[in-house]
């Protein structure tokens, strides 16, 4: 499992070499040929001194006989005479999807770039998608024979036959935030004025005043006071004859669109305050609504928050009542909610006796004597939020306080991983039937 | 064997179809944010489940892990699509990425102000704002793809029928007040200033109320010293009762 990087690197380094010894297009036809001949062969060499495993079509295609498509990572400064040189061991992302170990088969991989391998930051990229995808091929083929040991023992649980598929559909979320000053007439009044000077004066005015008033639209220390605020309100009752508070709409999220298919892992980007949270709340059924909002009743009404469109998982709505939600979706917040004067163990145990009732007994479908007794053992001594623990590396602070402003604990970083074990504990065990085998590693 | 451990652990605790996770990395440093989310993609990926993670700018290392990546401005979709295949989109409305530069850094910064500068001819043409990214996106053939996938019958097997999803608690009302009770208790027994200043809370005004009614066989005073004891001790603890807003 260790040989196999450091060979890895090592063809990197000479396959570089090699190409960049193709790669220069200055010296003369016949020179270039002779050198890239050179290359080739140093680079099967190298395959062959190392057991790489590689198929026809590859052998062919270093030997130029045969062009790859290059499929994955663009990479737009690498031209066709070198493109033959550019395949190397590693798996496809569809297919260490699949769990392959892929050992036989070859896969075109990109981006040894003329120049250098790390002068080219998409070259950074690709090269991070390989070298992960190796690795992984490696621990799946771990993990899958423990998986399927694991099946013959126990059976399967519900869940493996499974496959998940999440729709948003034309999702959109708006918000009334409270207006802080008066400016309603603003946009109501007509211009009155005929003269187009005037009118073009007037509305810059408004402008002005509008931006003056932005200032406004935040509640600060001072607006959001409860004597402001009555004030403000008489003030209001005097000049418009009602003391409803005016609400602007904001829009935080509009028009979204996506589908989110099985066994993938999405990344969500964007800048600070760019609905990355509103959406994956959206998705968890986690956003604040009040649909009605007030009915009239009083002079005031809360603000209004309005979801629109809809988010499906394999056809279900979130707004079934049939399902909780929260048992097809799962939320991990940004912010720790933790108790300062529990420790962490006891935190972990908390959540998993809530949602797990103490026991690691999950909706077993094959029950034998043998299962039962392994299931009492660990039950006894909390088999699981002793994994979880190890797992996410608070083994070691297990009995200290997690602490908080006014009691010394667990460092930050230590804290978010709390909350992270937290949440598995809370979500985990559904498939307990299948630990067995990791207790006797 | 402990990378084993964390992985199956990890591979048996997904019990959500879906998983959404905000922000997972603020406070942990890029090798850890690594490890989880390469443990999250090969669970994901073997239990046909999904994932769905925000993260703060990630290294790329970590965004390579993903399979494919969701770019949003004010609350737009810019792009979603597959990790290989974002830069070339940007970089067909116009954008250069600079050399020295995160992708995943360039991305965030591309629908702000700042993206301005990324423009390969800024003289002929301007910066996009964010509607204008969202409707390019919308035009181009992933948005087209999307829509199509939209249009498709729902596919994955239908969640109706299982029990195990109709349940809220795991617990009966009786356990979970029992579990609540008992932490509680723990909390009130840890915290030792607060449980040590009510102590002697409570000593001051028993004996400010004790002597009051010292030497005093009256009735009434019995109702009197009761009325006292109630009165404090209901509203004495008003202040820890704890008032749970919902945040937005």
């Amino acid at each position: 499992m260790d040989e196999k990087p450091i060979a890895e690197v090592t063809i990197t380094a000479d396959a570089a070499a090699a190409s960049a010894a193709i790669g220069n297009d200055d010296s003369s036809g016949d020179d270039h040929q002779q050198s890239k001949e050179l290359a080739i062969q140093t680079l099967l060499e190298i395959i062959d001194s190392n057991d790489i495993q590689i198929d026809d079509q590859l052998r062919r295609a270093i030997l130029g006989q045969e062009t790859f498509e290059t499929p994955f990572i663009p990479d737009d400064d690498v031209d066709d005479d070198n493109d033959t040189l550019q395949q190397r061991t590693a798996t496809r992302p569809t297919e260490r999807h699949l769990g392959r170990t892929g050992s036989s088969s070859i896969r075109r991989t990109p981006s040894l770039s003329r120049r250098s391998l790390l002068t080219k930051r998409e070259s950074i990229w690709g090269f991070f998608v390989r070298k992960h995808s190796t690795e992984l091929a490696e621990v799946s083929a771990i993990e899958k024979e423990i998986i399927c040991e694991m099946k013959e023992k126990f059976g399967e649980t519900w869940f493996d036959n499974m496959s998940f598929e999440c729709r948003v559909m034309d999702g959109s979320y708006s918000v009334e935030v409270p207006l802080y000053e008066e400016n309603g007439d603003d946009g109501e009044q007509p211009l009155e004025n005929e003269d187009v000077e005037l009118q073009e004066e007037q509305r810059r005015k408004r402008r002005r005043s509008s931006v003056n008033n932005q200032n406004h639209h935040i509640p600060t220390v001072t607006n959001a006071g409860t004597i402001y605020n009555f004030l403000s309100s008489i003030k209001r009752f005097l000049s418009t004859g009602s003391c409803q508070q005016p609400y602007e709409t904001k829009v935080i999220m509009k028009d979204v669109n996506l589908v989110f298919e099985e066994g993938k892992m999405y990344l969500i980007l964007g800048a600070p305050g760019c609905g990355k949270s509103t959406l994956l709340k959206m998705i968890a059924g986690r956003l604040p609504e009040s649909g009605s909002g007030g009915s009239g009743k009083g002079c005031r009404r809360g603000p209004r928050k309005i979801i629109g469109g809809k988010v499906e998982v394999n056809g279900v709505n979130s707004k079934d009542s049939d399902i909780v939600w929260s048992n097809v979706v799962s939320y991990v917040d940004q912010i720790e909610r933790l108790h300062g004067y529990l420790t962490v163990k006891e935190t972990v145990d908390f959540a998993f006796d809530c949602c797990w009732g103490g026991t690691h007994r999950g909706p077993f479908v094959q029950s034998s004597p043998d299962a039962e007794a392994l299931l009492q053992e660990i039950d006894k001594e909390r088999w699981l939020v002793d994994l979880i623990m190890r797992a996410v590396g608070i083994k070691r602070v297990a009995d200290t306080y997690v602490g908080n402003e006014r009691v010394r604990g667990v460092s930050g970083g230590e804290k978010k991983r709390v909350s992270v074990a937290e949440m598995l504990a809370a979500k985990a065990c559904k498939f307990v039937g299948v630990f067995f085998r990791v207790c006797c590693l | 064997m402990l990378l084993v451990i964390v992985f199956v652990a990890n591979y048996y605790v997904v019990s959500s179809g879906v998983e959404c996770s905000d922000e997972i990395s603020t406070g942990l440093d890029a090798a850890t944010t690594y490890d989880i989310c390469k443990i999250l993609g090969e669970t994901t990926r073997t239990r046909h489940t999904l994932r769905i993670v925000s993260l703060l700018q990630p290294p790329p290392e970590t965004v390579a892990l993903f399979d494919e990546v969701i770019l949003l401005g004010e609350g737009r979709v810019l792009y979603a699509g597959p990790v290989g295949e974002v830069t070339q989109h940007f970089k067909s409305l116009g954008y250069v990425q600079p050399d020295r530069m995160d992708p995943a850094d360039w991305l965030q910064s591309l629908p702000t102000k700042d993206g301005s500068k990324y423009l390969a001819n800024p003289e002929q043409m301007n910066h996009l704002t964010n509607e204008e990214f969202a409707q390019k996106f919308i035009e181009s053939e992933r948005g087209e793809e999307i829509r199509r996938k939209l249009q498709e019958p729902p596919k994955g097997v239908p969640l109706k029928d299982k029990p195990e999803l109709s349940q809220k608690y795991a617990n009966s009302a009786l356990r979970n007040i029992k579990l609540v009770i008992r932490r509680e208790l723990l909390i009130w027994w840890r915290d030792k200033t607060k449980r040590i200043a009510r102590l002697i809370q409570c000593l001051i005004m028993g004996v400010i109320v004790g002597t009051v009614f010292w030497q005093s066989d009256d009735p009434q005073t019995r109702m009197g010293v009761n009325f006292q004891s109630i009165f404090f001790i209901s509203l004495g603890a008003m202040l820890k009762v704890p008032v749970s807003s919902c945040p937005v």
